[in-house]
């Protein structure tokens, strides 16, 4: 049985400078249920990494709301929601965000230090052993291909458990096929009953996902 | 008066007569044993032997004996004084011993001695006070600079690892997490720095007290090791790494993550 994991409610965003104010969301809503891999196309510029980032609690929203799990995570104290955000999302970026002068290993355990998971060592090192970097656990950052650095990324996105995964781009720097890899291990993950919501510009996704989202200027085409 | 060795070879007394150059003198004392040229002298009036050897007139000196005139102060002026009385126009001169002027060179040298040793000491004090008044406004000083530098790093250091912050803040760590985490990096590196700074000062220090042969006094070759500055090392340098690292790493952490991870 499905049910949403993630529901963003006409959120809207907007960025003050000093000249103008820019709109990037516009009373943007969409759901995403549990198993289902949802993708959010769009040009530069039109606002998807403030709605990853909005719907990842990062980003606070002046107008609307966001429920993760029925939970508003903007509700919650800014430890309490860094708690919440440990537990229930995993996140995967374009430049991989990998901290540099840690193994692969040590990478993929740093958010398993918030949440005190048991057996997180032994669950790592299947995760490790299923992308193939097993050879490669005690290297750092600096000794693996870019391919290898984006599935490290993706195991430590795995490493807690999530219930949703928010990717931005995260194929947008590798070659096809570690690319393919990325996706395939999304749409597994969504098929043992994960959520993804993934943002890019590359419409090659869409053959993957449950549902293909399109936002232009910060505001949705169809959901 | 005779001495020792006159007395006890002739057998003579107090209140024998004895003959000498032909004239008679009754004896007036008998000296005991002295062990020197006294033991074989005979003293006799001063105007008697002038004319026993027809020197009449002609005093050439007056010998005090055991007279020790110049060792007490005062002593030889008045001695000059009451002579001058009894005999007018005399010179009188001090005619010291070989030993006596033996022991009041050494006595001299000891004096001279005390008082080097005594302006040694003060000039060991002066430097002492100037060192300490030198290192009271230095040391506040180096720590400050330190301290700014320290500071000056971190700031570096967080900036470069903005993007790594802000991915763990987005990774669920909370503010005092992140501040834990570069705080103890810094209490590590602070402790470090102060073990290897006692050791690099204290052989800098010697090298320095080789390299000026004693010129800077303290700086020897032989300033010992004191636990106690190593203790005192690794309290400091780690407090003061910590305190200068805590403001850019509180902002450091307090960055909003979306912000970064938006502009990546």
């Amino acid at each position: 049985m499905r049910f949403v994991v993630l529901k963003v409610e006409n959120i809207t965003k907007i960025y003050h400078t000093p000249n103008k104010q820019v709109r990037a969301l516009d009373e943007v809503s969409l759901h995403v249920n549990s198993g289902e891999f949802v993708v959010v196309e769009g040009p530069s510029g039109s606002g998807k990494s403030t709605l990853l980032l909005t719907a990842g609690s990062l980003l606070t929203p002046d107008e609307g709301q966001i429920l993760i799990d029925g939970k508003n995570p903007y509700a919650l104290s800014s430890n309490k929601r860094a708690k919440f955000r440990a537990e229930k999302i995993g996140f995967v970026f374009q430049q991989f965000h990998l901290i540099p002068y840690l193994s692969i290993l040590e990478n993929i355990l740093t958010p398993s230090i918030l949440t005190k998971g048991e057996n997180t060592h032994e669950d790592a090192m299947q995760l490790i052993g299923r992308f193939g970097l097993t050879e490669r656990v005690h290297h750092v950052l600096a000794e693996l291909s870019t391919g290898e650095r984006q599935r490290t990324a993706l195991v430590r996105a795995f490493i807690n458990s999530p219930n949703l995964i928010l990717a931005d781009e995260p194929t947008g720097n590798l070659d096809r096929e570690n690319a393919k890899i990325v996706i395939e291990s999304l749409v597994e993950f969504a098929n043992t009953g994960g959520s993804v919501f993934l943002v890019t510009h590359d419409t090659s996704a869409a053959k993957y996902t449950t549902r293909t989202l399109h936002l232009e200027n910060g505001r949705m085409r169809n959901d | 008066m005779l001495g020792y060795g006159l007395h006890h070879s002739l057998g003579l007394q107090v209140g024998d007569k004895v003959k000498l150059l032909g004239r008679e003198f009754t004896v007036h004392k008998c000296y005991e044993e002295r062990g020197s040229k006294d033991d074989f002298t005979a003293w006799i009036h001063l105007r008697a032997a002038q004319e026993l050897l027809k020197k009449e007139g002609m005093i050439n000196a007056i010998l005090a004996l055991e007279c020790l005139c110049g060792q007490v102060e005062g002593l030889l002026p008045k001695v000059r004084n009451e002579i001058e009385q009894i005999l007018p126009g005399t010179q009188v001169i001090e005619k010291g011993t070989k030993a006596l002027a033996r022991a009041e060179a050494r006595a001299q040298v000891g004096q001279e001695a005390k008082a080097a040793v005594e302006r040694e000491k003060q000039h060991r004090d002066e430097m002492r006070s100037e060192r300490e008044l030198f290192a009271a406004i230095l040391v506040p000083l180096v720590m400050v600079a330190c301290a700014m530098w320290i500071g000056l790093l971190g700031f570096n250091n967080v900036r470069d690892r903005k993007t790594e912050i802000a991915i763990q803040r987005a990774m669920g760590f909370r503010a005092r997490q992140i501040m834990f985490l570069f705080l103890s990096k810094f209490l590590i590196i602070g402790l470090l720095g102060g073990a290897i700074g006692i050791f690099a000062g204290l052989g800098f220090g010697r090298w320095l007290g080789i390299a000026m042969e004693g010129d800077i006094v303290g700086i020897a070759t032989g300033t010992p090791f004191d636990p106690g500055q190593l203790l005192l090392a690794l309290i400091t340098a780690p407090v003061l790494t910590v305190i200068s690292g805590w403001i850019p790493v509180m902002i450091a952490a307090q960055q909003d993550p979306a912000v970064v991870l938006r502009e990546k």
